[in-house]
């Protein structure tokens, strides 16, 4: 299921609003840079949840690419290669041999830095994976169990998350209260969501949208939705319409 | 429903609450005032509704089972689990279904959005 329409909405409500609120900033007295911040931070934020691809992602992604080859690979070999061409200058004489050595080294070099690219994909799905595969090392070698078991059993990590968890519930308190003060809808809400104990956070499938039309006959419920955004597998989507048919 | 028009509730979507992350951070710096981030939150609001009613044309379709239905304050809210949903894009048709074991639908009335 492809989610180009919902990046695209993503990116212009993003455009949209940024523009749309510059008056407010500057009646506000703040300046243009904040404005920008507050985008930055925005787009960084959409980038790291993963849930569409933005026309602001692959270059910031490729950046980081580049910079992870320079930093480990492409730098050694730059020297190495400065080590060999010492003699050259040395002995003018030996040119043609040390030049025929250097030809397929670098050779290696980009067969290496092209072999480097596609091994440092599956190893970030494989730090994705990682939760999934901790029972599985586990299993495999004792050793790193009983370093995982220690570090479980210290206090100091479950404080630590503890306060990072009161440092989030701090910083959002401005925003939520106000939140509250303007509609009592989203409490009640809340209320039933957290009661009925279905609570998944964030890793839910959920669907936000407007209704058209509610119709049940027996147990069969039709719906007509419309003007939707839908999180489904981690993946964001965007909708005109949609129609529901379930069984209760 | 804000004073505004518009509901608040798309601020729970990915695209909302990393505005309001966002938004947070810039507040917990002394950089903004919450009088203007809830201003920018407002125009989020009015933003995003306007951006689905005007540049979308993707149509959804899902099927499942009903596990919880409840209709209150004029939100309907579903759970459907062992949920199908496809999505049709007039761009490219590549239109494939995915089954997901859970979907929650939380759909405000249509009938009210900006028309107050």
């Amino acid at each position: 299921m492809s989610n180009l329409e919902g990046a695209r909405a993503y990116e212009t409500i993003v455009e949209s609003v940024i523009n749309e609120v510059r008056e407010d900033f500057e009646s506000a007295g703040i300046d243009e840079q904040t404005l920008q911040d507050l985008r930055l931070v925005w787009q960084n934020k959409l980038s790291d949840s993963r849930v569409a691809k933005f026309m602001w992602d692959p270059e910031d992604e490729d950046a980081t690419l580049n910079s992870q080859l320079h930093n480990s690979h492409i730098a050694p070999s730059l020297i190495e290669s400065h080590g060999l061409t010492m003699p050259d200058f040395t002995s003018p004489g030996d040119d043609k041999t040390s030049s025929d050595s250097q030809q397929p080294q670098q050779q290696q070099q980009q067969q290496q830095q092209q072999e480097q690219q596609p091994q440092q994909q599956p190893q970030q799905k494989q730090l994705e994976q990682h939760a999934q595969q901790d029972p599985q090392t586990k299993e495999e070698d004792d050793q790193p169990k009983e370093e995982i078991e220690l570090t479980m059993g210290d206090p100091d990590g479950q404080i630590a998350e503890q306060l990072k968890l009161q440092a989030k519930q701090a910083k959002k308190s401005a925003l939520l209260e106000t939140d509250d003060i303007n509609s009592d809808l989203d409490d009640s809400e809340d209320d039933y969501l957290n009661s009925s104990g279905d609570d998944d956070g964030q890793d839910e499938n959920i669907v936000l949208c407007l209704y058209e039309k509610v119709l049940r006959v027996k147990n069969k419920w039709k719906c007509n939705l419309k003007d939707g955004l839908a999180t489904i597998n981690f993946k964001d989507y965007a909708f005109q319409k949609a129609q529901g048919e379930t069984e209760w | 429903m804000s004073s505004s028009g518009f509901y608040e509730l798309y601020r729970r979507s990915t695209v909302g609450s990393t505005l309001v992350d966002a938004l947070d951070t810039l507040i917990s710096d002394g950089r903004i005032e919450a009088s203007l981030a809830m201003k920018v939150l407002g125009t989020f609001d009015r933003v995003v509704a306007e951006t689905l009613k005007d540049k979308t044309q993707s149509k959804l379709t899902f099927k499942g089972h009903l596990d919880t239905y409840r209709f209150c304050d004029d939100v309907w809210t579903f759970i459907i689990k062992n949920c199908s949903v496809k999505l049709e894009q007039t761009e490219d048709a590549q239109g494939n279904t995915v089954v997901v074991d859970k979907v929650r639908i939380v759909a405000c009335n249509s009938k009210k959005t900006g028309e107050q």
